[in-house]
């Protein structure tokens, strides 16, 4: 089934080649595979998930199926979440991310490494398998995309018409004051 | 490997390679009624296949990688790790990415349409370099016009107006509009004497050829989703309309000879193993600038000991490409990079000059990606995360610019590509590669070193990041290699595309060009192939 985005997404660029008479060439591409069937993840990766992402509202099926990827990586992944949601407050304070690091790896127990897992496939939407392979488990719903969410699409989507790259987005004079 | 047997197949003429050189010629020999069978090394393609396996990929930086690999038609890959398939010899890498595949590598290139300015053509008579191409601007021009058309290509405007390439007709299609921040730039770079201007683009303004105008879904590399964007297949369709036979997965590996050194048939591999021939009257060769190289080199018999078309062994030499350096910094204001299709601008005015006696020429092109991945995937392993990544993310991408340069290699006979021990699962020899950099293009760096530094001043740039001098990559524009000239001893082929070992053998393509300019070498290598078909249709009449 298409999650709301999906179907937004395609039946945009579908409204655009109808218009422009051209409905042989309507693209069957969808948005990344969806997973069907997956269970939540538990209670305390998702907390952790969104601390990691800063509460930007990440994606439940990403963070669900990255818990089923990380489980046969990791061993002891749900102790491990535990003790890295313990020390993220310690870390927290350090302004200096490369010092944070350090501190997370000062830590022990892998979590620099978790902390860097779970960043990346929250941000990414990859992780890497046991094997060290690459997979992906996301993509137009990663939390990098919902950061620029308000001015860009993800590569490969368009909401927008043909030349509306012409102006600057919409919130142009608003977004420039802010940051 | 085995033998089959039944009648050989037989057209007017073979085509060899479907990729746009081959397809367009395909196209213009068919509507002249010529019979034309094409063989293609690699499989057919599907745009929504291929749009799902970007989506769903696990290394999105990688072009190659949305794009099946058939384990008959191998090609380079080097993203996690060097597949080997081409075997670098040095000093300098050459990574060399092209796609084997009906509609070829064009499936993913940006699009841009460049053609030739008439002094790219007179190196040796203006600036006493390298050597002249054998035909003149003019002679090549209406062949340029034909491949525009063939592809839908969007260009000039008042702003650009022929960039310095006369034409005899104007664009297909108007030129399609800068992005924002590229105006931006356009206005803050000229304070430092640097232009730039929209391109020409195999992208459509309109709706054209049964295609949708470009929506800006900023997925040029790997591949456009819409079919706004030109590549290959769209020709080999066409010629597929006109009667074209195409076999697919026949990897070519056999070019016969007989009486007079003429070509007689081309045998191929399929993919059960199975051995075909197939004869011609004429044979066109489009399979890439270096699998070209290959299939000659391993067309040996008595009557060419060094391979087909390598008489005076020229076939492979000259190798060359684009290198190109790059500059990232962040600009002093929201540009919003990301919006729109990805190379639609850049700074030509750097493009030809008197300097080109001493130093390599430059272009620069102002890089439209989306750097969202690119930021993320170095915030989140330097440490980022939470509220604090998600702002720093925002405004960085918000304000980051990419240039990435062009320079102009110069035809050196020591950069050749030649066939290895070594072989590919279907018993094909693979190719090894010699490649070093002249310091011609070292000294075009430092000037494009300045360019950049003005570049970054001029809008306020902070965190800039230089790419090293002597650490270029490949522009993935592979030319030379099969290159045409007026002496037999020193070129494969002659004006007209024609092999001067082989009367019937024709050459079009990249590989023919005897010098690789400054521009993207796409449009040139397609007007090349269609002058050699015309050949051909001269020949046949």
């Amino acid at each position: 089934m298409l999650s709301r985005r999906e179907f937004f997404v395609s039946s945009s660029v579908g409204a655009v080649l109808v218009v422009l008479g051209v409905p042989k060439l309507l693209p069957r591409a969808m948005a990344a595979t969806p997973v069907i069937g997956l269970p939540v993840a538990p209670a305390p990766f998702i907390t952790l998930a969104d601390q990691l992402s800063g509460e930007i509202g990440v994606d439940r099926e990403l963070v669900a199926f990255l818990h089923q990827k990380l489980v046969p990586v990791l061993p002891g992944l749900d102790s491990l979440v535990e003790k890295l949601t313990l020390a993220l407050p310690k870390v927290a304070g350090i302004t200096d991310p490369a010092l944070r690091l350090q501190a997370l790896a000062d830590e022990g127990d892998g979590l620099k490494d978790l902390f860097l897992r779970i960043n990346t496939a929250l941000y990414l939407g990859t992780v890497d398998n046991r094997d060290g392979q690459r997979e992906c488990i996301g993509f137009e719903s990663v939390a990098a995309y919902q950061a620029v969410a308000d001015y860009v699409q993800p590569p490969s989507y368009c909401t927008g018409s043909p030349n509306f790259w012409v102006q600057p987005p919409v919130f142009n004079k608003e977004s420039a004051a802010h940051v | 490997m085995s033998n089959n047997s039944s009648t050989p197949l037989s057209a007017d003429v073979v085509i060899i390679g479907a990729g746009t050189a081959g397809g367009a010629a395909a196209v213009k020999l068919l509507r002249k009624g010529l019979s034309v069978l094409m063989l293609e090394a690699g499989a057919p393609l599907d745009q929504g296949m291929v749009v799902n396996n970007y989506r769903n990929g696990a290394y999105k930086n990688n072009h190659m990688a949305p794009y099946p690999m058939m384990p008959w038609a191998p090609h380079p890959n080097f993203i996690p790790h060097d597949n080997g398939y081409l075997i670098q010899k040095g000093p300098a890498p050459y990574t060399a990415q092209y796609i084997r595949g009906v509609g070829g590598t064009t499936w993913h290139w940006a699009g841009q349409a460049w053609r030739l300015i008439p002094n790219d053509m007179r190196l040796q008579s203006l600036y006493g370099l390298a050597t002249d191409w054998p035909l003149s601007y003019e002679e090549l021009e209406p062949y340029y016009c034909e491949t525009e058309i063939e592809m839908g290509v969007s260009g000039g405007g008042p702003l650009a107006g022929d960039y310095g390439s006369p034409r005899s007709m104007p664009y297909p299609m108007d030129v399609l509009p800068l992005p924002y921040a590229f105006e931006r730039l356009r206005e803050r770079y000229e304070t430092v004497g640097l232009e730039i201007l929209p391109g020409p683009q195999a992208r459509n303004s309109r709706a054209y050829d049964d295609r949708p105008a470009c929506c800006g879904n900023n997925n040029c590399m790997p591949i456009c989703p819409i079919g706004a964007q030109y590549n290959g297949s769209m020709s080999v369709r066409r010629a597929q309309s006109l009667g074209l036979n195409l076999i697919s997965n026949a990897v070519v590996f056999k070019l016969e000879t007989g009486a007079g050194n003429r070509i007689e048939a081309v045998h191929y591999i399929d993919e059960n193993k199975q051995v075909h021939r197939v004869i011609a009257k004429h044979f066109l060769l489009t399979a890439n600038a270096m699998e070209s190289v290959k299939i000659l080199l391993m067309s040996k018999d008595d009557q060419n000991p060094n391979g087909v078309a390598n008489a005076n062994d020229q076939v492979g030499r000259h190798l060359m490409d684009h290198p190109s350096s790059a500059v990232e910094y962040l600009a002093d204001e929201p540009l919003y990079f990301g919006r729109g299709p990805m190379c639609p601008g850049s700074i030509n005015n750097t493009r030809d000059g008197a300097f080109r006696g001493e130093r390599s020429a430059i272009r620069v092109d102002v890089h439209n990606d989306n750097p969202t991945r690119y930021l993320t995937e170095k915030y989140v392993a330097q440490g980022y995360y939470g509220k604090e990544l998600n702002e720093k993310l925002k405004r960085d991408a918000e304000r980051f610019v990419l240039l990435k340069s062009m320079f102009e290699m110069l035809p050196d006979p020591e950069n050749r590509i030649v066939l290895s021990d070594q072989k590919d699962e279907w018993g094909i020899p693979k190719m090894e590669v010699h490649y070093r950099f002249p310091e011609y293009v070292h000294r075009g760096y430092d000037a494009c070193r300045d360019h950049f530094a003005q570049c970054v001043s001029a809008t306020g740039g902070t965190e800039a990041k230089f790419s090293e001098r002597g650490q270029y990559t490949n522009s993935q524009h592979i030319t030379g290699t099969l290159r045409m000239g007026s002496d037999p001893k020193h070129s494969v082929c002659n004006k007209h595309g024609q092999a001067w070992d082989h009367e019937n053998l024709y050459i079009g393509g990249t590989g023919v060009m005897p010098t690789a300019a400054l521009v993207n070498s796409t449009l040139t290598g397609v007007s090349l192939s269609l002058l050699a078909a015309d050949s051909i249709i001269k020949a046949s009449v």
